[in-house]
């Protein structure tokens, strides 16, 4: 449903992953323009995998979004103590909303 | 005065003993006679003869004065057959004859007046003393001296005064023994005061409890038996013993003793009773200040350990700690120790006091009752035991090197099962015989401190048991709610605007209804998420504390001044007490304090995590006023932590918690 969503704004969706350890192998070897990246990881958190993306390649990584069925409000804090570029709930996710975050972060 | 002779040879010829004062006296007659003959034959040129016998009387009158009517009538027959001999003429023995009768008769007199002088003399001497001996005693009472100098003042000055050799008091005992509580003697010996006899083994102390009144034993009686060993070793051959008596009951007995047979006249009981009146008085006072004093203190130091006990939360070592260190000078003890017993039949070591060998009975130290020991009585029987190692001798290992001579100790009984125990011990002496009862009542507050604790602890374990049940309800809740009808509202709000974006311009209708729809969902969302944010902050359980009081204060209508000293996550419970503490007060800021600036810092620090939340508002916050702060006082407290809120009229509200970091 997400990937027509973006598919539909002009977005390849090169790659899904369920678990932290299989994201960053896609991560590896896809080498995508931006990550998105859902806070509840089942029982992992999203935010270590969004930490593990940054440490991996400091300068030259992806662009990592974080999406959540939880408002903005409420994670606020925890995203931008994170090393992601934004958030987008996942009730707005668009191929424009990503590429807002990503102009935004950017800038 | 005339009859007063200094000592001098001549007081030697006048008291000493008798043959010599006899002897002595007859050479003084024999001398008078001699001058006063001399002065007839001087005075008999001048003077008729006959009319001069009558100067023999200046013989007769002072022999009669100090020796007696006895010498006396020598001296008289003396001077007559003198002045028949050598002065009168020829048939003067008729007159001679007459003259002896006269110089007797008058010698009877003047000796008969000498000698009820002299006793009366004597009498009002020993009235004197003894008048003053009981001022001086009864000063020493009225200054509240030490009962023990008081006593010792008393058998000095009976002794002195009845010229005994031996003085001792003792005071009657249940279980029918006698201790000595104080003793003089002018024998070089030393007479231990505190030493215990049973009563029937002297028979002194027996016959005055038996009769309530004075006893007397001499000869033989009084060395064999009356005064024991210790009558046999000194030669005593007479004792007094004489009751006290203190509201009416036999308190205890004055035995004066003396080696010689006949050394105390029959007024001698008299006597002694006019002083144990006054040590009975002085006994009843001193013995009434004491217990009320005694009472006072113990009163005094039961408050504390029962304040202690309401405000020691679950941990009763504070109590057990005040109650070794005062209970000791209380009973009047050397050493103190209150000891838990296990299951195993080993005791624990809470506290010790006064013990030369203090590293074994360190706090913790375990330790199996040996027998002989009080506690291991204690721990047999459930009941107060006593040991006085004066009398049995053998020590158990764990007191060696202690010089202990009496132990005492009484169980802690907690709600019906035996807890442990309080043990004192002496090093000088028995210790008293009410200390079995005294330590009983502190045992009984102590084990109800005890109870108190323990019970303080289960309840404040329950509580938090509770709250935390309650927490893991409300924070599933927020999950079930986030995991099911929020996730499928999101999926169904995305599915909207999907469907919204594949529908042709043709037909704006229809795309403008499913945005609306789209707008209905979210706005739901919306309405979702403030109700699960009122169950459980998701973000406390995502991101800990920081983040959830950040989100808190980035929130807040009034602005919100942080300071968060953070570095980790801590226990579900302090997190979840901490955010509401804070959220609560936050809330209460702007709901009713008309603020315009709110503080909130958390720290932690030694041990315990700190939170302050203060604003510049109103002020006059009441914990029951409806203002929700009463709910975090149980939070706070099922977590041992302790929450003081402030809030003056006028001058802002602040609340301070803090809530230790190691579980209780």
């Amino acid at each position: 449903m997400a990937r027509s969503s973006l598919e539909r704004g002009g977005l390849e969706v090169v790659g899904t992953a369920t678990t932290t350890t299989q994201a960053l192998e896609l991560i590896g070897a896809l080498r995508p323009d931006v990550v998105l990246v859902d806070i509840a990881l089942g029982t992992e958190s999203g935010f270590d995998l969004v930490h593990r993306i940054a440490a991996a390649e400091p300068f030259a990584g992806p662009h990592v979004i974080l999406i959540s069925t939880r408002r903005e409000d409420d994670v606020a804090e925890l995203v931008s103590a994170s090393p992601a570029a934004g958030f987008v709930w996942k009730a707005d996710l668009s191929a424009r909303a990503v590429r807002d975050v990503v102009a935004a972060g950017e800038q | 005065m005339w009859w007063r002779q200094e000592n001098s040879e001549a007081s030697e010829l006048l008291t000493g003993p008798p043959l010599r004062r006899w002897a002595g006296g007859a050479l003084i007659g024999v001398g008078l006679v001699g001058l006063v003959t001399a002065l007839v034959a001087i005075l008999n040129l001048h003077l008729p003869t006959r009319a001069l016998l009558i100067l023999y009387l200046l013989a007769v009158v002072p022999v009669a004065l100090w020796w007696g009517v006895g010498l006396a009538a020598l001296v008289s027959a003396l001077s007559v057959i003198t002045f028949v001999l050598l002065i009168a003429p020829p048939q003067s023995e008729g007159p001679a004859v007459l003259a002896f009768a006269v110089f007797v008769a008058t010698a009877g007199v003047v000796a008969g007046l000498a000698a009820g002088l002299r006793r009366s003399v004597r009498r009002s001497e020993e009235l004197a003393a003894e008048q003053s001996a009981l001022r001086r005693v009864a000063t020493l009472a009225a200054k509240g001296v030490s009962a023990t100098e008081l006593f010792e003042a008393v058998t000095r000055e009976i002794g002195e005064l009845c010229g005994a050799d031996l003085t001792r008091l003792g005071r009657y005992e249940d279980g029918g023994t006698v201790v000595r509580v104080a003793a003089w003697t002018r024998l070089p010996t030393r007479l231990p005061v505190g030493s215990r006899v049973p009563v029937d083994e002297t028979r002194v102390a027996r016959d005055v409890l038996r009769t309530g009144a004075p006893v007397r034993v001499s000869g033989a009686a009084a060395t064999n038996g009356a005064g024991g060993p210790l009558a046999r070793e000194l030669g005593i051959r007479s004792s007094i013993g004489c009751p006290v008596v203190t509201g009416g009951e036999l308190w205890g007995v004055v035995v004066v003793s003396a080696r010689n047979p006949r050394a105390f006249p029959p007024e001698t009981e008299e006597r002694i009773l006019h002083f144990t009146e006054l040590l009975a008085t002085a006994v009843t006072n001193a013995e009434a200040s004491e217990a009320l004093l005694r009472n006072a203190d113990e009163q005094a130091v039961l408050r504390r350990v029962a304040t202690l006990a309401a405000r020691g939360g679950a941990d009763p070592s504070p109590v057990v700690r005040a109650v070794a260190a005062q209970i000791g000078a209380l009973l009047g003890a050397d050493c103190a120790s209150l000891l838990r017993f296990e299951s195993d039949g080993t005791a624990t070591y809470l506290a010790a006091r006064g013990w030369r060998d203090a590293s074994r009975r360190g706090p913790g130290a375990r330790w199996r009752p040996e027998t002989p020991s009080v506690i291991e009585r204690v721990l047999r029987t459930a009941r107060s035991a006593r040991i006085d190692y004066a009398e049995t001798g053998e020590q158990p290992p764990s007191l060696s090197g202690e010089d202990v001579t009496s132990t005492v100790a009484s169980p802690i009984v907690v709600e019906s099962r035996l807890w442990g125990s309080i043990g004192v011990a002496s090093r000088t002496g028995p210790l008293p015989p009410d200390t079995e009862e005294r330590l009983v009542a502190f045992t009984e507050i102590v084990a109800i401190a005890i109870a108190n604790t323990e019970s303080r602890a289960q309840l404040a374990a329950s509580r938090a048991r509770v709250i935390a049940a309650a927490d893991a309800t409300r924070r599933r809740l927020e999950r079930d709610l986030h995991d099911g009808a929020q996730q499928r509202l999101v999926s169904l709000a995305l599915e909207l605007r999907n469907v919204q974006a594949e529908i042709p311009d043709e037909q704006p209708g229809l795309s403008a209804d499913l945005g609306r729809l789209a707008g209905e969902v979210t706005a739901v969302l919306d309405e979702l998420r403030e109700l699960s944010r009122g169950i459980h902050p998701a973000i406390l359980s995502e991101g800990g504390l920081g983040p959830a009081l950040r989100t808190l204060a980035r929130r807040s209508p009034v602005p919100v001044e942080l300071t968060l000293r953070l570095d980790h996550r801590y226990a579900d419970a302090v997190e979840v007490a901490a955010y509401y503490v804070a959220s609560e007060a936050l809330t209460n800021t702007v709901k009713h304090a008309d603020a315009t600036h709110a503080r909130l810092a958390v720290e932690e620090r030694d041990g315990e995590l700190r939170l302050l939340v203060s604003d510049d508002g109103r002020g006059g916050a009441i914990q029951t006023g409806g203002t929700g702060l009463t709910g975090l006082y149980d939070r706070v407290e099922a977590l041992g932590g302790s929450i003081v809120v402030s809030s003056p009229a006028g001058d802002g509200t602040r609340v301070e918690v803090a809530l230790p970091l190691t579980p209780v």
